[in-house]
């Protein structure tokens, strides 16, 4: 467990550069290229080898203070809402919590967010940048008894771009995989997109519209579907496990829905993965009522419990061990306020709201361990995120606020429109608190009135670009500044637009030469952002996980910057925690 | 008496066409489709016109309607968006029964034990049973229930650990849950029967019967009972109903897959066969309870009449 | 309900065809006075209505003041009922939400009889095709659970105090025009109607004069119920984030907001839950002594 002081350790004396993704990963291979060769596409050398010696478990073997695989059981709970498919390229947001156990991507996420080999090998970029080959480890077979090659990935991709199917996570790819973007309105069909077998059926190639250094990052999503499986029983055969087919080491025993999901160890399995837990169970449950199911043993983990909660396991010595703090998905919650429209058109007014966020406070009496205070968008942690350089610009000052609201022709509030912040409904209390408290300052020290309205969520994110005040959240997709920065451009989500920005962003997006000259870029482009005001932002989650001390292994030990957590993408194949946890020996054993 | 209930339940189905017209239009009037929200807010404009596509939504609203009309008399549903892998039917046939499992044992409890209450109460006005009973009464009314739900989770799960958190599938998941979901009807069964029993009980039908030399206990089963129940049939009667669809806080409370949530969620979803699904079913149930009010009134006080007119 | 026979004396007044709406009423008063209970809820009604509708002369802070340091404080000699995870003064906070969950109260319920009165009356009063057609209106409103039609609407117009009166008074107005048509298929059968119509009385002044004073009482208790009903179902909203705005406290919306903290920060969920418990309680406790007050046949 990391206490309080030391995740800020940790995350501020990490430098951007310092993340490996970049780093260590170039000085291998650097040597063997010729000319500007993308960095992400890099093979992972010694961190793979280093890689390999990861599991807990050594030639199959569990390690001596395991429980005996009979109890080698994991219990979680998800939310039932929205739990229809547990496929990645079926629908994003229609899965439930550990969804993604059934193949493998092409690339791997350790928990010191370093991409390594996954089911692919090896891949290299060519010079330009735009053509990426990925080869796969043959060998590898589905439970009915085919193997996986490439031709299941270039299906899955070209069933992920079907209109018809209308994946809701179109715009990962499209813009970025050639002619990704016109396959989805239907203009060309979809064998045309960027994504096909090269020399032999283990070879993938990925072609993209303009230089992606960051491809591979952004592969931790490619678990592909079964084209066997697609034809024969459509995209839903994961949903029953009578056509059920999995290349991962877990497969699907059972889903009653509403009530559980049970996962159980595939014995047809010939992946290199080498997972100690025996069976998955997953309880649906109401977030609010996940916590009883932890207290009363029902369950061995879970997340972000409600501040109360937080409260009752940190006040007692024999369960604050329970309480571990990780980074999550690097998520900013903000305020975002619309620069094309009076009054945040004018810059002052935006900076006076951006003086009057009392954050300390914040985290005091609201965030606790469960968030930190965000003085700009890139969380610690994440690459070319520069918190101490750029804290003073949106940082608590309510005399310069009121001067600055006066400057802007609002003196102490005069004048100035009452507001509506649109606020998403479904939020966490955290969310709620924060929104409410900043309300209130506002009124304290700017003397403007705000009322919050509650919109609904699928209704909040049709119609957000049309919101002058409100409150959302962004967190990273993949790990690379592109992604998070990329949402302030133009084509981002919001109503902001600045050339200067934009062409920041995309020619650092592009950039294929020293990586520590990309983060420059980025960060330029950062501070732009921050200083142009376009939100006030709050705080980045540092999500709390609540874990059974039963549980143990390398993957709740420190990672490199000290940080113990489950780290994204949690349980699931592409991230590491499936084999750096296990049940440790003294756990209970009428679990199931 | 027969062709009366016939003329209802015709009436009934026009109901039920009207319900569902009435509720496709306001389905449609609400902004958003059925599918998981844009979270991130990227999604390019193509793919937000395919998704509407693939749900037929793009189409004009009474192509739409005729389709799910046509499907509905064929007692086809349609299948839910919530849960592509079932049908509505099967949707609702597996999660409605766990919701009366639910349901049923709680009406029974809060009718029987409300009407003792609030028949003692009545019968001993402004003793200190009946100040009790008015107070427990008010508490059933005035606790929500998810208050209650966690309290009796926290008492018996937690410090006591007699009983498991939530759940379902062993009968011990049973006691909970309907303790929590009776409170409330418990309350308002032993209110309205007090204030009935009260009103009968002055009345000059009881003061004749005491009058003619009836005695006590006769006088009260036999007047008092049946007159009493008109008001208990008109309140008390549809809230039966209510109880039978479930109530999404008791059912996230103690996590039973009933059917209670999909009220909540299908909206929010926007999932429009489930909503229409389940808005037909409230008809039925609501239109059935109506037309047994209407007729156990004619059963009840002879002197009312039924689709006459004021003065015959 | 009111099941009178023909035999005895009722209105005596309505028979003479004067009515004596001060000697009545004084009566009337006369017998509530003697029931301790309804005094009791008067006391707690009117007791309510000062500090709500005082409240912004009488609170110590305006409701939208927040210190955030000073939050999740339990009740002290500074904040004599502690303060909510805002820093909000949270005597102040029930205070103004009492007045906010009294003006939803009545107000929608005020709808609900402006709506749910007349067509009650009309329906049981006239039969036939009115009664008809009331009846399958009130099936079809009734069809949609009250729920989902309130989630809809508020979908649509945005939530905030205005909406849910809107909202809470069209799905409530149903059980009063029920209960009235109710009342008067027995009452109309009396003889004193046929007697006032043989004279040529308009239905309208049969309806006003003879039959809604003896149907009234047991509409005033549904009234009186309906009014804390009103104040849960604007909870129920607000529980799923559809109700009245912040800043604006409402106790419904106390109640829901203080689950994620009610296990350590009990107050949260306690006052405005007993906030809650003494409007039912006293609007109850009036209903019941008004009930027995106004019905005629006590004299």
């Amino acid at each position: 467990m990391t206490t309080r002081s030391s995740l800020n350790d940790a995350l501020n004396t990490m430098r951007p550069q310092d993340a490996a993704f970049f780093h260590k990963q170039l000085s291998r291979r650097d040597a063997l290229r010729t000319g500007g060769l993308a960095v992400g596409g890099m093979l992972a050398g010694l961190p793979a080898i280093a890689y390999a010696s990861r599991s807990v478990m050594q030639d199959g073997a569990l390690p001596d203070d395991a429980a005996p695989l009979e109890n080698q059981v994991f219990r979680g709970a998800t939310n039932p809402t929205n739990a229809k498919v547990l496929d990645f390229y079926e629908q994003v947001y229609e899965r439930p919590g550990y969804a993604d156990m059934f193949s493998e991507s092409l690339v791997r996420l350790t928990k010191n967010f370093e991409i390594v080999p996954g089911a692919a090998s090896e891949w290299s970029g060519s010079e330009d940048g735009k053509t990426w080959t990925f080869t796969l480890k043959p060998g590898h077979m589905w439970s009915d008894g085919n193997e996986v090659t490439a031709a299941d990935f270039v299906r899955t991709f070209q069933y992920s771009a079907d209109p018809e199917h209308a994946w809701d996570f179109t715009w990962f790819w499209a813009g970025n995989l050639l002619n990704y973007a016109e396959a989805i309105a239907g203009e060309v069909p979809v064998e045309e997109i960027g994504v096909r077998q090269g020399a032999n059926e283990y070879e993938v190639v990925f072609e993209t519209v303009d230089p992606a250094p960051y491809l591979s990052a952004k592969l931790l999503y490619s678990m592909p579907l079964s084209a066997a499986a697609l034809d024969e029983y459509g995209p839903l055969y994961n949903t029953n496990p009578e056509t059920h087919v999995s290349s991962g080491p877990f497969k699907l025993e059972e889903w009653i829905r509403d009530q559980q999901i049970v996962y159980t160890r595939n014995e047809a399995y010939t992946g290199d993965l080498q997972v100690p837990l025996q069976k998955i169970i997953v309880k649906m449950a109401d977030p609010a009522a996940t916590f009883t199911l932890y207290e009363a043993d029902q369950i061995d983990y879970m997340q972000d419990p409600a501040p109360a909660e937080l409260k009752i396991m940190e006040s007692s010595p024999d369960t604050a061990d329970q309480v571990y703090q990780g980074v999550g998905d690097f998520a900013c919650l903000y305020f975002f306020l619309d620069t094309t429209t009076a009054p945040f058109d004018k810059l002052e007014v935006r900076q006076a709201f951006s003086h009057v966020i009392d954050r300390e406070a914040m985290e005091q009496q609201i965030w606790g361990q469960q968030s930190r205070p965000a003085p700009s968008f890139l969380a610690p942690g994440f690459p070319a995120s520069n918190t101490e350089e750029l804290a003073e610009i949106q940082a608590f000052d309510p005399e310069l606020g009121k001067q600055l609201l006066a400057d802007a022709g609002y003196p102490d509030g005069e004048g100035f429109p009452d507001l509506t912040l649109s606020y998403r409904g479904g939020g966490t209390p955290l969310e709620d608190a924060t929104v409410q408290a900043y309300a209130a300052m506002l009124n304290e020290h700017l003397n403007i009135n705000v009322e919050i309205q509650t919109i609904d969520r699928n209704t909040f994110y049709a119609d957000m670009a049309t919101y002058l005040f409100g409150w959302v959240s962004y967190g990273m997709d993949y790990f690379d500044p592109s992604n998070m920065l990329g949402v302030w451009t133009t084509v981002g989500r919001h109503s902001y637009s600045n050339p200067e920005y934009d062409k920041l962003v995309s020619d650092a997006t592009t950039f294929l030469g020293d990586p520590e000259e990309r983060i420059a870029m980025f960060q330029e482009a950062e501070r732009v952002l921050v200083e142009d005001v376009p939100a006030v932002w709050a705080y980045h989650v540092t999500p709390i996980q609540l874990i059974k001390p039963y549980l143990i292994g390398p993957g709740l030990e420190p990672d490199d910057n000290g940080i113990a957590a489950v780290h994204w993408p949690g349980f699931a194949t592409m991230g590491s925690i499936l084999e750096e946890l296990y049940v440790s020996a003294d756990a209970p054993t009428d679990r199931e | 008496m027969g062709q009366y209930v016939i003329g209802r339940l015709l009436g009934l189905v026009f109901v039920l066409f009207v319900v569902s017209v009435i509720a496709f239009l306001l389905m449609h009037a609400v902004p958003g489709g059925p599918f998981a929200p844009d979270i991130k807010g990227r999604l390019p404009e193509a793919t937000r016109l395919a998704r509407m596509e693939k749900y037929g939504l793009d189409q004009p609203i009474y192509v739409q309607y005729g389709k799910y009309m046509w499907h509905a008399l064929h007692l086809d549903f349609g299948v839910p968006f919530q849960s592509p892998t079932e049908t509505v039917t099967g949707l609702i046939s597996r999660a409605w029964p766990t919701t009366l499992k639910i349901g049923i044992p709680t009406i029974i409890l809060a009718y029987t034990l409300g009407t003792i209450m609030g028949f003692v109460a009545a019968v001993r006005q402004n003793s200190w049973v009946d100040y009790v009973v008015s107070f427990m009464a008010t508490l059933g009314l005035v606790v929500p229930n998810f208050v209650v739900a966690l309290w009796l989770i926290l008492f018996f799960s937690v410090y006591l650990d007699w009983l498991e958190p939530g759940g379902w599938g062993k009968p011990q998941h049973y006691i909970m849950p309907v303790i929590a979901y009776s409170l409330t009807p418990m309350a308002l069964v032993a209110r309205y029967t007090r204030s009935c029993i009260l009103e009968v009980l002055r009345s000059d039908h009881v003061r004749t019967a005491r009058a003619k030399g009836l005695s006590e206990s006769r006088v009260m089963w036999w007047h008092v009972s049946r007159n009493a129940l008109i008001p208990f049939v008109t309140i008390l009667l549809p809230e039966i109903p209510n109880i039978l669809t479930g109530s999404i806080f008791i059912e996230a409370a103690f996590r039973i897959p009933g059917l209670g949530r999909f009220f909540v969620t299908s909206t929010q979803s926007r999932d429009y066969p489930m909503i229409l699904a389940l808005v037909l079913l409230i008809a039925v149930l609501w239109g059935v309870t109506y037309i047994i009010t209407d007729v156990l009134y004619t059963i009840l006080d002879p002197r009312i009449r039924l689709g006459g007119g004021s003065v015959h | 309900m009111a099941t009178t026979t023909t035999g005895s004396l009722p209105n005596a007044e309505a028979r003479l065809g004067a009515q004596d709406p001060r000697s009545a009423m004084y009566y009337a008063f006369g017998r509530f006075r003697r029931q301790h209970l309804a005094m009791i809820g008067l006391v707690i009604v009117v007791f309510l209505m000062i500090i709500g509708f005082g409240a912004s002369l009488l609170a110590p802070t305006d409701y939208r003041e927040a210190s955030l340091m000073d939050a999740n404080k339990f009740p002290n000699s500074e904040f004599p009922l502690g303060t909510d995870n805002i820093g909000h003064d949270f005597l102040t906070r029930i205070m103004f939400g009492t007045r906010t969950s009294l003006i939803v109260g009545f107000a929608a319920v005020g709808i609900a009889c402006l709506i749910g009165i007349p067509l009650g009356m009309a329906a049981g009063l006239r039969g036939g095709w009115t009664d008809f057609a009331v009846m399958r209106l009130i099936e079809v409103m009734t069809a949609f659970p009250g729920l989902l039609f309130a989630i809809f609407l508020m979908t649509v117009l945005g939530s905030g105090v205005g909406n849910i009166i809107l909202v809470i008074g069209l799905t409530s107005w149903l059980t009063l025009a029920r209960l009235m048509r109710a009342q008067l298929l027995t009452l109309r059968e009396q003889d004193y109607v046929t007697a006032a119509r043989s004279m040529g009385a308009t239905d309208l002044n049969i309806s006003v004069r003879h039959l809604l004073p003896n149907a009234v009482a047991p509409v005033i208790v549904a009234i009186t119920l309906a009014i804390p009903t009103a104040i849960f179902a604007e909870a129920g909203l607000s529980f799923l984030g559809i109700g009245i705005n912040e800043p604006t406290p409402s106790l419904g919306k106390m109640v829901a907001d203080s689950a994620p903290y009610i296990r350590v920060y009990w107050h949260l969920g306690l006052f405005p839950t007993l906030a809650i418990a003494l409007i039912m309680l006293g609007f109850s406790f009036v209903g019941d002594g008004l009930r027995d007050a106004l019905d005629p046949r006590q004299n």
